[in-house]
């Protein structure tokens, strides 16, 4: 009871403090709800659309010559397989709209009773699907996203025997291929235009050419105790079920790319949140501490009144947890309208409409976390109680705990108020130590942030992560020889140099029987090697850490590659990092690939010295018009698409946002606190002739000194850590070695804001500097 | 006759009280003379440091008016009050009121740095002056809490005249020392007030106001007897206790 009447008196005294950990904790609450909440309803959708759209547990895409009868029947009779579905398909890989080129493989099919729409909003799936019309077509969402279209917009696509116009008629709900994190797409037209268009394209295709296909669609049957990835793996082991695909993929395969953009944006914000986390156990061991030495005659007059230290500490404990518990209430309650309406923020992505679904036992044990580690620093912290003697603070000795430091810093004439501040600072520094702990955390996120964003626009930094850099690209109608490519470079080069040419081919390889992306280099030591070296011989090959980890090789290990039926046996002699198929894929030269058959029909990009678009248009058309028999050039598309960076600007822009609203909440409580404990030197100060005005300046500098040197600490972390952190974080899109580039901007903007907001808001906290009436130094 | 420094009329101070006001000040009258050394003396709650507070411009009068130099420093901005306490007013207090965490010297540069007309070297040369004159130049570069409350109290001292101000305000400012303590105070005051410097003193110890000139008594708000002495000799001090004593008791003190 004893303690309850001084909880309330406490909480009535202090109304400031508990405001503003309700404010964190509320914070905290409300973001870490939405963030779970967005990736649980983007997941939850996904599921739902996988069981609503019967998605196969694998499925394999094929040109019709090369599913044989032979593998048919193999699949047919294969106990581990329920049932086989298999569609009929015509493959392009070149469509357009609006002017803007798609160029990644893309299979038509043909409408059926399986095909679901998304509705106008995107927000939810319509109860039924019409089959198109003659002329129109069904594309799912992420080609919308990518090619900035909408429905009615004209698409053209460009199969073997010409060109044909459609009009987009509505979004196909696609939880295969629809994301726009996954090259390859489908699209649906009517029965009738398919099959004309089958008729064209059987015609016009060669031995070459073959542009007609099959999908092939598997449902393991109950007894099958493999998983799908083993399950796949198995029969091409003992079938090359995949090695004659085009592209093969298990619905967890498809299920993890859809959602890996939800999961790399929401890692990053837990990242951040969990830092806040920490920063809420900071400000509330400051605000104690402080609490515990402004109150400490008060406590010394408790305890002389037979308060005992627990009883004492139990009281911080009630005060700020319940502070706590009420803001992480109101933060979850306020969360559920807000996760109403963020649900579906990543449908342009994800291509499929969240189920709305708050994960409420995972946000329970977060929160619970945040208790138990307040808890501990509040048990830690309240230990000073323990020292307080009635005696000494009755006598008002409480020195001990007062001043921790007595390192003097010049007081200077000319520079009054800042060398007044800054000894403030230095002979209290335990006091400031958490609140440059959380400038430096706010900073380190920032410069992350801004290195990320950087990074992403800077074309050598890329280039360094392994991508391939380009302002030129062309397409090859057949095999170039090396004398064409000459004449090309020679070409171009009337133009501009070219600072690299990189000549690549994407291709599906079986990796020791697994489906595995191969990029195939024409000259391989164009890409940095993280250890070893570039595979040289045709005998050799170079892997991505993703695949190290994933197939527990190394370098000098052998592995088996295949290619249509051929396999042979090739070294690892290095690593690199590839952002393709998020990291799993592996890296092969011409001589290695041709070594199983495989004549990689090469792209061309060419990396120039000027990015000028004009000069750009100018070499484009000169290659087109001089070797459009063999080539069709285009400019290079951009590296991140508009969806990856307005994604960027928003992380960008919600950790700005966070770490401006806890600085003003960290101000407002670290302040508040300094100008109780300092009432009495305000008082003296303006007795000696001081204006409430320097007085204000005075705390302003000191809170500009401390986030000064916080932005430098956080600024020293985020040059040497914001790389690596983001290359854990970013793991899982394939970048192990993350190439931080921050610029000046990187630092210098993220340390402005967060010094300018100390002193703008400890200047205007600092208002109260006014109230402080010098009477209050008279002794009656 | 003597030049007036400052001078009230009709003071006021009421404070809300209950629900209601307490009137602490009652149209005070006074005049503070140059070179006085002038003391207020006065039971608790009387009104003393109140009154104190209100001419020296720290505390503003709910009514009347407070002239100094021809201005009215109850109608002052709170900058013109600030530049009046760095240039003309000094003020000590009964707590001493340093700032913990600067040592001795700097408590006393930092007054003197406000001031515009002097050199930072100068101020530098004066304090170190200040300190020697108030025998503590050899703990000078000591925080407060490392020196005793007397050592502390010359400290204020010294602050308070760093400026030399015209008037010295001073509250009780031997009322948290011990005896020799107090001596030591009081002849530092007297030794400043020798040098024409004018005070005007706070007290109810009747050791200190054996310093005074003149001396006033205020009961309830209200200055309700004066009494002028000769300049203070110690020789005197018997006499004087028997004349001071009488007239406080006389005032039922």
């Amino acid at each position: 009871m004893e303690i309850l009447t001084l909880f309330k008196a406490n909480i009535r005294r202090r109304k400031g403090s508990f405001v503003s950990v309700i404010l964190l904790a509320l914070i905290i609450a409300m973001s870490v709800t939405t963030i779970l909440s967005i990736k649980e309803s983007a997941v939850k959708g996904i599921e739902d659309a996988n069981e609503l759209c019967d998605v196969p547990d694998i499925s394999i895409a094929y040109q019709s010559h090369r599913l044989t009868d032979e593998i048919t029947e193999f699949l047919q009779n294969d106990e581990r397989i329920e049932r086989i579905k298999t569609d009929d398909i015509i493959i392009t890989d070149k469509a357009h709209m609006k002017g803007k080129d798609y160029v990644n493989p893309m299979f038509v099919k043909k409408a059926d009773e399986n095909i679901r729409l998304l509705n106008e909003k995107h927000n939810g799936v319509t109860d039924g699907a019409p089959a198109p019309q003659r002329g129109e077509i069904y594309v799912p969402l992420g080609f919308l996203t990518d090619m900035s279209g909408k429905v009615g917009d004209t698409l053209t696509l460009e199969l073997l025997s010409g060109e044909y116009d459609f009009t987009i008629k509505g979004v196909l709900l696609d939880p295969l291929l629809g994301c726009s994190m996954i090259g390859y797409k489908s699209f649906i037209i009517g029965g009738e235009d398919f099959d004309e268009l089958s008729s064209a394209v059987a015609e016009a295709q060669t031995e070459e050419r073959h542009a007609l296909g099959k999908i092939v669609s598997l449902y393991k049957s109950d007894g099958c105790g493999l998983t799908n990835a083993k399950l796949r793996r198995e029969l091409n082991l003992e079938h090359g079920v995949t090695d004659m695909a085009i592209v093969s993929g298990t619905r967890e395969m498809y299920i993890h790319y859809t959602a890996l953009l939800v999961e790399v944006i929401t890692s990053i914000l837990m990242v951040f949140i969990a830092f806040l986390l920490a920063i809420v156990v900071i400000v509330t061991v400051h605000s104690i501490s402080a609490e515990i030495e402004t109150n400490y005659v008060t406590f010394g007059v408790l305890k002389a009144q037979g308060f005992g230290k627990g009883k004492i500490r139990s009281l911080f404990m009630l005060q700020y947890l319940s502070a706590e518990l009420i803001g992480a209430v109101i933060g979850i309650v306020f969360s559920v309208p807000l996760v109403g309406v963020t649900s579906n923020i990543f449908v342009g992505i994800t291509a499929i409409p969240a189920v709305t679904s708050i994960p409420f036992g995972i946000v329970a044990a977060i929160i619970a976390a945040l208790f138990a580690l307040s808890a501990a620093a509040i048990f830690f912290v309240t230990k000073k109680v323990n020292k307080i003697s009635p005696v000494r603070a009755i006598s008002g000795a409480k020195n001990e705990i007062y001043f921790d430091s007595r390192l003097n810093a010049p007081i200077s004439k000319k520079l009054l108020s800042p060398s007044l501040a800054l000894r403030q600072l230095t002979t209290a520094k335990r006091r400031y130590v958490g609140t440059l702990a959380i400038t430096a955390i706010l900073m380190f996120f920032m410069v992350a942030v801004n290195s990320l964003a950087n990074t992403l626009s800077s074309k050598s930094a890329m280039e360094a992560m392994g991508l391939i850099v380009s302002e030129v690209y062309a397409e090859p109608k057949k095999r170039l020889s090396d004398n064409e490519l000459k004449d090309i470079e020679n070409e171009i080069e009337r133009f501009s140099e070219i600072r690299r040419a990189y000549y690549t081919a994407w291709l599906y390889f079986s990796f020791d029987g697994e489906e595995i992306l191969a990029t195939v280099y024409k000259d391989p030591s164009q890409l940095p090697y993280e250890a070893g070296r570039a595979p040289l011989y045709d005998n050799e090959i170079a892997v991505t850490p993703v695949i190290m980890e994933e197939f527990g090789v190394k370098i000098g290990d052998e592995v088996t590659i295949g290619y249509r039926g051929k396999k042979e046996q090739y070294l690892i002699t290095g690593t690199t990092q590839l952002l393709n198929d998020t990291g799993r894929c592996f890296i092969i030269s011409d001589e290695g690939a041709m070594r199983i058959d495989c004549n990689a029909q090469f792209n061309c990009n060419y990396h120039l010295e000027s990015d000028d678009e004009a000069l750009c248009g100018e070499i484009v058309t000169a290659l087109n018009e001089k070797f459009g028999d063999i080539i069709e050039a285009d400019i290079a598309e951009v590296l991140i698409d508009d969806a990856i960076n307005a994604v960027v600007v928003a992380i960008r822009v919600i950790i700005h946002a966070f770490s401006i609203l806890f600085s003003l909440i960290v101000v407002y409580m670290v302040c508040s606190k300094a100008f109780v404990r300092e009432r009495t030197d305000i008082g003296i100060f303006k007795a000696t002739g001081f204006r409430s005005s320097d007085l204000r300046r005075q705390f302003a500098f000191r809170f500009l000194f401390v986030s000064t040197i916080g932005a430098a600490v956080g600024g020293v972390l985020g040059y040497f850590l914001a790389g690596k952190t983001l290359g854990v974080m970013l793991r899982s899109v394939g970048i192990t070695s993350f190439n931080a580039k921050p610029d000046i901007s990187s630092f210098a903007i993220p340390a402005a804001v967060i010094c300018l907001c100390f002193l703008i808001f400890s200047y205007l906290v600092s208002g109260k500097i006014k109230t402080v009436k010098i009477r209050e130094l008279v002794t009656e | 006759m003597k030049n007036t420094v400052l001078s009230a009329k009709g003071l006021c101070k009421s404070f809300a009280h209950n629900g209601g006001q307490a009137h602490i000040l009652q149209h005070v009258d006074f005049e503070l003379y140059e070179g006085d050394f002038t003391v207020i003396m006065g039971a608790s709650g009387s009104g003393k440091s109140t009154l104190l507070y209100a001419l020296s411009g720290m505390d503003r009068a709910t009514a009347g008016e407070v002239v100094y130099n021809g201005k009215d420093i109850v109608k002052m901005k709170e900058s013109e009050l600030a530049k009046l306490r760095y240039t003309d007013f000094g003020f000590i207090f009964q707590q001493m009121h340093l700032v913990s965490n600067l040592t001795l010297f700097e408590n006393v540069a930092v007054s003197g740095y406000l001031n515009k007309s002097k050199s930072a070297a100068e101020v530098r040369k004066r304090v170190d002056k200040l300190l020697e004159q108030m025998s503590v130049s050899h703990i000078k570069d000591h925080l407060p809490t490392q020196v005793s409350g007397g050592e502390q109290q010359r400290c204020a001292v010294a602050r308070a005249v760093i400026n030399s101000p015209r008037v010295l305000f001073a509250d009780e400012p031997t009322g948290a020392l011990n005896r020799r303590n107090t001596t030591d105070v009081l002849d530092l005051l007297t030794e400043l007030n020798g040098e024409g410097q004018s005070v005007l003193m706070v007290t109810h110890d009747i050791r200190a106001a054996l310093r005074a000139n003149r001396i006033l008594y205020i009961s309830d708000g209200k200055i309700i007897g004066e009494l002028t002495l000769p300049p203070y000799r110690s020789e005197d001090e018997k006499s004087r206790e028997t004349q001071v004593n009488a007239w406080l008791t006389s005032l039922e003190w």
